[in-house]
This record gives structure tokens, sequence and C-alpha cells, in this order.
């Protein structure tokens, strides 16, 4: 093998790599996807607590919740669809989110018929979680404005404990809009014009 | 590993498709056709000849699908041909030190 073949493969090589990492960057939709919804969600169970309708809260959460995983299962595919490269990263931080989201939803609703529940502790236990989801999707998504806003959301979970009544529902909508909303349209933008 | 050794590189990965094939597959749980030909500026039959080449090899694995009425090839590296792949940076790291040894 003569020098100039060894340098050419070498430029194959790395001209490869650095193409297939320009591809696999990422459209924020899931972040938009979960962020609103979560905001909806939040602002639908306030509001029932708020007209103090509590028989209708319980059904109304699961059934939210039951719409809210559907809708990201779509969001999901419709995404794989269109991806013409698929990351090991991306899979694994998909499975970490469902990871981090099970927990919740097994304080949410399985706690309550064990006798240990403590309502005040799920909007804390959300915000901190959301937190983690968001510190390792700035990595993940190579954007460091994403570890801040898993830092805001450990901040607001840390917060919450000492805030009562709507005002912890507008915690939540904040890291939210500040974790997963806002940063979700940046991805997508620059995602279109990669 | 002496010199001739060395320098008997694997001649399947060795061409430059196959070698661009393989250098995009290895950091990608997938990556479909498309991709493959617009990165690599190969044509649709250059190509799939070398895909399958290495498919024959079992480097690589071939699933089609349809997505919605589009038919969609997806390529993915098996672990033989990520080994093979592997091999081939360290022998080619190995010329690199014989050049350098030599010059």
């Amino acid at each position: 093998m003569t020098q100039n073949q060894l340098q050419n493969e070498i430029a194959i090589i790395k001209s490869m790599i650095a193409k297939t990492k320009q591809e696999m960057a990422q459209s924020g939709s899931i972040l938009i996807f979960i962020g609103i919804f979560g905001i909806l969600y939040i602002a639908v169970i306030t509001t029932l607590e708020i007209l103090g309708i509590q028989k209708v809260i319980l059904p109304t959460m699961i059934g939210m919740t039951v719409l809210i995983a559907i809708g990201m299962i779509m969001v999901i595919h419709h995404q794989e669809k269109q991806e013409k490269v698929k990351s090991y990263i991306k899979s694994i931080y998909l499975v970490f989110i469902v990871a981090c989201t099970i927990p919740l939803l097994i304080m949410t609703f399985l706690f309550p018929f064990t006798g240990i529940y403590a309502p005040n502790l799920v909007p804390v236990f959300a915000a901190l979680l959301f937190g983690t989801i968001l510190f390792s999707g700035g990595a993940v998504y190579e954007f460091a404005y994403l570890h801040w806003s898993g830092v805001f959301a450990w901040a607001g979970g840390c917060i919450i404990p000492y805030v009562h009544g709507y005002g912890r529902g507008i915690i939540m909508i904040l890291i939210l809009l500040n974790g997963f909303v806002i940063p979700g349209m940046i991805l997508t933008i620059k995602y279109k014009n990669r | 590993m002496n010199r001739q050794e060395i320098l008997k590189l694997n001649a399947l990965i060795h061409a430059p498709i196959r070698l661009a094939i393989l250098s995009v597959l290895i950091s990608v749980e997938h990556a479909n056709f498309t991709f493959l030909k617009e990165n690599i500026g190969a044509t649709d039959g250059n190509l799939s000849t070398h895909l399958t080449k290495l498919e024959d090899a079992g480097y690589i694995h071939i699933k089609k699908k349809f997505v919605g009425k589009k038919p969609q090839t997806l390529c993915s590296i098996t672990e033989s041909g990520r080994n093979a792949f592997m091999d081939y940076l360290v022998q080619m790291e190995q010329i690199v030190q014989l050049k350098n040894g030599n010059s």
C-alpha cells in the first residue's frame, strides 16, 4: 500500500464519520411533545383541583397519561420513519426516558392504593426526574442548554416543597417550558437547517 | 505480525466504496440505502453490488421493509463486520508505523 493510498483511505474514513455525525443531529420534536403535553396535563389537573372536582382527577390523570404515551409512541415512530440513520445513543436515551418515567407513573397511580401515598411528593419527584432526563439529554444532543435546564429543574424540585397551591403547577410549567419546549424548538430549527 | 502479514490487508474492506460503507455503519445502529448512496457517491447498482459482497461475507446485515408504499433498505454492521473493520484499522496503523520506521 502506497502512502497516497493510505492517506486516501484515512480521508474516506474521516469523511464518512463526519457526514454520519452531521446526519445524526437530532430533531427536538420529542422534547416539544413532552413539554407541550406536560404543560397541558398540569394545566388540566390544576384547574380540576382549583374547581374542587376531586372525583374526576384520578381518571383524568390516567386518561391523559395513556393518551400522552400513545402520542409519544406515534411521534417516535414517525421520526424513525424519516431518519436516514439511527444512532445507538438515541436508542439508549429513549430507553432511559422510559426508565425515568415509569417510577413516576408507579408513584402517581399505584401508591395511592398502598397507604404510603404522599401527593405532595409527586411534583417534587417529577421535577427531579425531569432534571435527570434533561441533564443527560445535554450530552446526548450535545447541547449545553439542556444541562442548565436540568439544573433548573432540580432547583425547582427543591423549591416546590415550600410553595403551596397552584404555585407548584406554575413551577412545573416553567420547568417544562425551559427544559423541553424551548430547547426542543431550537434543536428542531437546527435540524432543519443542517 | 511481520511485514508481509501487515501489508496483506483485508481485500474485502480495502475497496474504497466498501471501506466507506463500513465507516458509516460502524458508528450507527443502521443507515438506509439513500443515505449511503448520497454520501458515498455511488450509483444504485454499484452500491448494491458492494453491499451484497459485504452481506455475503457476513459483515453487514440488510433488512428490506416498506414504509407506507415506499420500499426501504436498512443496513447495519454485524459483530463480525465490526471486528474485521477494527482489525483493518489496526493493520493501517501498523502500516503507518512501518512506513515511519522506514523513512
